[in-house]
């Protein structure tokens, strides 16, 4: 009778390492096992053979059995060798397949776990465990059936039908193995206690890593290079010994087992010749054994082999697993149900936070809050409101007290009825690689599903993205990344429009702004452009006057040549070099540091090194390629941005004499290759902002820079072109961990990411802290005005004079709720708050 | 005043040069090397300033330090709604260092009274000398420490008891 088990879901860290043998791989395995079966018959017929060869074909001299027997002896050979790569072919696949199964689902569960364990894991041993530790248990899992079925039936096989050609020796070349079948596991006990190890001592070896790499400022502030090199030395000491015992006995394992397979023919001849001497054994039965024996050592080394791996394998899946085998605390989705849609409600009640140790991050905290209520946690560093903010977030898991969502406890809550309901903002938050648009899509997504939100059906609307780009304040940002694009070839559509703004923005700005702004005029130098650019003073159509082909075309170094530009610029570029590698010699390189020099961060060994060999060179003693080199570097330099030399007025005018030269030869030589900056033509090496000015912003005047940003901004409303550029600048590449934003734009991003969800219940903890005060302010406007009454508002704050607002402020100080009421109210009583809020005088 | 930018230009200097010169002779970096002073002279940048426009804002953390390369500028408290003028600064006067080392709100407005160029530090930037240089905040929060000190002692030598409630909350700030 079958009835279909149910299946049973058991978490990843618990599985055996032999469910992973069959699960998904059913059908890969029989194949396997029905190609060994053949590959096992195929591989005793050259045994037999060699008897034949040796008995009929050469014993009788007959010369069509001897081509038959041996036709039949290729084509086993073949076929064997065939199989052979057949069966590894689908052994590796499922080994990868396993590894990367291994790997997801261990990725999947980890996520899940709650924060405590991340604080006391280094992220060294969860990289070290996804990547390393898995790929062992992965290639057992590809050898379970292929390698023990294969060879065991392989010897058994020989051992079948040796015996059956000679009983006695057939059994003396096997009595061997049961010898080695009782050490071996003896010293694999040793083998696997020092894996064990090994295993240890590399985990507290990557934490030690991780740990002096994210403490390198305390190591080098406190000159404490000593301390921690003999730490470190002393861990990597324990793991070479651990490491050679490991490597010794396993050895040790192969050396004895190679020993005795060679053992084997020493028997077969000292026997075997007695007999064959006595006339009892055929020659050919003695090659068919000789023979044997050989082939007996590879079956039984990849025997060995796999065993090892078994050994190794299963010590390290069960450790992996083991270390990660966490409680998790909470259900990722219910099965039975979609997600509550609960009402913004708060209720906290007698909650307490106790550490393992004891410490009591918050005591007996009570509080409510209503739907649309607005309540803002205050407090020392330390007081326990970010921890209770965690809490309620169910981040943190109380340890006693009751805290209920909407009226449902929050610890019983899945993890989609929280991303339902609830948006939390950190104050370092997380920005993860890619377009701004996908960052503030980011919690979206993971509520609506990638499908649906990104074949359209549940995708927002412009407006809705462009509402919370409004009300985080990242709207200016979002357009100025915007302005500051370099259209690609796909975005041609806007060009006409551009240069449509641009004869608006001239009629109605031009005034006002060309003190600020230096404009594409065929007579005067750019500073903010790089001196190729002011040679050739128009956007190149054709590749090769492409700013990094110019060294290759040999047109435009004649040129320089004879508008004697050659040696100046030279001189430049080794300046330049000169001083950015005498200042940045021996720093760990930092994006920043290449902001005011056109060396880039990827060059700089190269430079580093030409800097070297030229010291003591004059400029005519230096070879080619460092001449092309230091050329490129100074047709990069822009005097307004690289502030790392200067240009004299002399080479300035040299640069504008060599601007009419150039389109002068240019004309006669190739006259479609450069098109020229002209009013009424777009330049695509220039951003949309530069186009629309037709020039480029010079002032370092923070009030000029933002006339000039709130003219474009009424000329693009008064184009209706804002939303369009909003587009364009939410395709904005914001860099690993958004790096290229800064503190406070990442901030801003979060909370559109939050207010673009629009959940019931919002927290935020202390999540406008990089922001200026105007921008807290207005966030702070917005949160009072726009959200009041919509969500429920739980905000960690750190600056008092925004709270004003809240509906409640509680004040928390050690772990405990001190005083709660309205702000009114807490300045009247003249507590805490007030005594924070007014100094400690 | 013979500004250091004309000069610096008349002898084709580069802005990083001058920079250089200028962070020579600042007091606040009298104790770091000169390969950190040359990462600063790098790393920070010019802004000019029209009569009028405020170079920071009270209540704001702008995170920059700024030295007054040229022109000249007031310092402004701004208290129940009314602009109370402070002092005026020269050039050659650097404010804000202490913003650079942590997040710290402008207690005042400075506000520049003539064509004003400034060099301009980060905090952003400081942080990453920091982090080449792990000494430096050490030995920059030594010259505020002795800059304090003096100014204390300075304040004590002009004290006089008639003056000394008025005084009372500032005395001992040296003792922080």
């Amino acid at each position: 009778m079958k009835t279909k088990p149910e299946k049973k879901f058991i978490p990843v860290v618990n599985r055996t390492l032999s469910s992973w043998i069959m699960e998904g791989n059913l059908k890969l395995q029989i194949l396997l096992v029905v190609i060994i079966l053949i590959t096992v018959a195929i591989r005793v017929v050259p045994l037999e053979m060699q008897q034949r060869i040796v008995n009929e074909a050469i014993n009788l001299r007959k010369l069509d059995l001897l081509v038959l027997y041996c036709g039949i002896y290729l084509l086993a050979v073949v076929s064997a060798s065939l199989l052979k790569l057949i069966i590894n072919l689908i052994q590796t696949r499922i080994s990868e397949k396993v590894t990367a199964e291994m790997r997801k689902q261990l990725y999947h569960h980890i996520l899940n776990i709650g924060l405590d364990f991340f604080r006391t894991t280094p992220p060294g041993t969860v990289v070290n465990s996804l990547l390393n530790e898995l790929n062992i248990p992965g290639n057992y899992v590809g050898m379970a059936i292929a390698v023990p079925l294969i060879n065991i039936v392989t010897l058994l096989a020989f051992a079948g039908y040796l015996i059956v050609l000679n009983p006695l020796l057939g059994v003396v070349s096997f009595a061997l193995y049961p010898i080695m079948l009782y050490i071996i596991p003896l010293l694999q006990r040793r083998v696997n206690r020092d894996n064990k190890e090994r295993l240890n001592a590399s985990r507290i070896l990557s934490s030690k890593i991780v740990e002096s790499v994210s403490g390198i400022h305390e190591v080098q502030a406190n000159g404490a290079f000593e301390i921690e090199n003999h730490k470190y030395d002393k861990i990597v000491d324990d793991l070479m010994d651990i490491r050679i015992r490991w490597t010794l006995y396993k050895y040790a394992i192969k050396i004895i087992s190679n020993f005795f397979v060679n053992l084997g023919p020493f028997l077969i001849f000292i026997i075997g010749g007695y007999l064959a001497i006595n006339g009892q054994l055929g020659l050919g039965a003695l090659v068919a054994f000789l023979s044997a024996q050989e082939k007996l050592y590879d079956p039984w080394k990849e025997l060995i082999e796999f065993y090892q791996v078994y050994q190794d394998g299963s010590i390290n899946y069960y450790k992996t697993m083991g270390y990660f085998d966490v409680p998790i605390d909470t259900v990722l989705a219910a099965k039975d149900r979609a997600p509550f849609e609960l009402e913004g409600s708060v209720h906290v009640d007698h909650v307490t936070l106790e550490t393992p140790d004891g410490i009591k991050l918050l005591d007996n905290v009570s509080l409510d809050v209503a739907p649309g209520e607005q309540l803002a946690l205050v407090g020392f560093s330390g007081s326990g409101k970010s921890s209770l903010a965690l809490c309620i977030a169910q981040l943190y898991r109380y340890t006693s007290g009751h805290a209920t969502l909407g009226g449902k406890e929050i610890s019983e809550l899945t993890k989609a009825d929280i991303t339902q309901n609830m948006g939390l903002v950190s104050q370092s938050p997380f920005i993860f690689e890619g377009t701004i648009r996908e960052n503030l899509m980011y919690s979206y997504t993971a509520l609506f599903g990638e499908t649906c939100t990104l074949e359209g059906e549940c995708a927002p609307e412009l407006d809705g993205l462009v509402q919370v780009l409004q009300q985080s304040g990242l709207f200016v940002d979002v357009l100025r990344f915007g302005l500051n694009t370099i259209l690609q070839a796909d975005e041609e559509e806007i060009v006409p429009v551009v240069i449509n703004m641009r004869k608006t923005f001239q009629e109605d700005y031009g005034e006002a702004i060309a003190e600020w702004v230096e404009f594409f005029d065929e007579k005067q130098f750019l500073s903010y452009a790089s001196i190729a650019e002011n040679i050739i003073f128009g956007a190149p159509a054709a590749d090769d006057f492409k700013n990094d082909q110019l060294m290759e075309n040999q047109f435009f170094l004649n040129f320089l040549d004879d508008a004697d530009l050659t040696r100046p610029l030279l001189t430049l570029g080794k300046e330049i070099a000169h001083q950015t590698v005498d200042i940045l010699k021996n720093l760990t390189l930092d994006r920043m540091f290449f902001e005011q020099t056109p060396i880039k961060p990827e060059e700089f060994d190269e430079y580093q090194e030409i800097v070297r060999v030229i010291k003591n060179k004059n400029l005519h003693q230096i070879n080619q390629k460092q001449t092309r080199a230091l050329l490129d570097l100074a047709l990069r330099f822009s005097p307004g941005k690289h502030r790392i030399a200067a240009l004299s007025e002399f080479m300035i005018h040299l640069i504008l004499e060599g601007r009419f030269l150039f389109k002068e030869r240019i004309k006669q030589k190739n006259a479609g290759a450069v098109s020229f900056f002209r009013n009424d033509q777009y330049i695509h090496s220039q951003t949309i902002f530069n186009n629309i000015l037709f020039g480029i912003v010079k002032t370092t005047n923070p009030a000029a820079q933002e006339k000039i940003n709130q003219f474009m901004i009424a000329l693009l409303i008064g184009e209706d072109f804002l939303e369009r550029m909003i587009e364009i600048g939410m395709n904005f590449n914001v860099g690993t961990k958004g790096n290229n934003l800064s503190g406070g734009q990442r901030q801003k991003l979060a909370i559109a990411r939050t207010f673009l969800k629009s959940p019931a219940v919002m927290i935020l903890d202390e999540a406008t802290s990089a922001l200026d005060n105007n921008s807290q302010k207005r966030i702070q406007s917005v949160l009072s005005r726009q959200w009041k009454g919509k969500s429920t508002l739980i905000a960690v704050v750190h600056r008092l004079d925004i709270v004003k607002d809240y509906d409640k402020i509680a004040f928390l100080k050690a772990g405990k709720i001190v005083e709660m009421g309205t702000y009114d109210e807490l300045m009247a009583k003249k507590g805490y708050f007030y005594e924070l809020a007014y100094g400690h005088n | 005043m013979n500004s250091r930018m004309d000069t610096t230009d008349a002898d084709n200097k580069s802005e990083f040069s001058a920079n250089l010169n200028v962070f020579r002779q600042i007091e606040f970096f009298s104790g770091v090397s000169m390969d950190v002073i040359k990462l600063f002279a790098f790393l920070c940048k010019r802004q000019s300033y029209k009569p009028g426009d405020a170079i920071f804002l009270q209540d704001e953390d702008d995170q920059c330090a700024y030295y007054i390369l040229s022109g000249a500028a007031k310092l402004v408290l701004k208290k129940d709604e009314k602009d109370y003028s402070i002092r005026e600064y020269k050039a050659e006067s650097y404010l804000g260092v202490l913003s650079l080392m942590a997040p710290m709100v402008k207690q005042f407005s400075l506000v520049a009274t003539a064509d004003t160029t400034c060099i301009v530090m980060t905090r952003n930037a400081f942080a990453k000398i920091a982090d080449q240089f792990p000494d430096t905040p050490l030995k920059i929060i030594r010259a505020i420490g002795q800059r304090i000190a003096t100014a204390e002692r300075k304040c004590i030598m002009e004290f006089e008891p008639e003056k000394k409630e008025d005084l009372r909350n500032l005395l001992g700030i040296s003792l922080i």
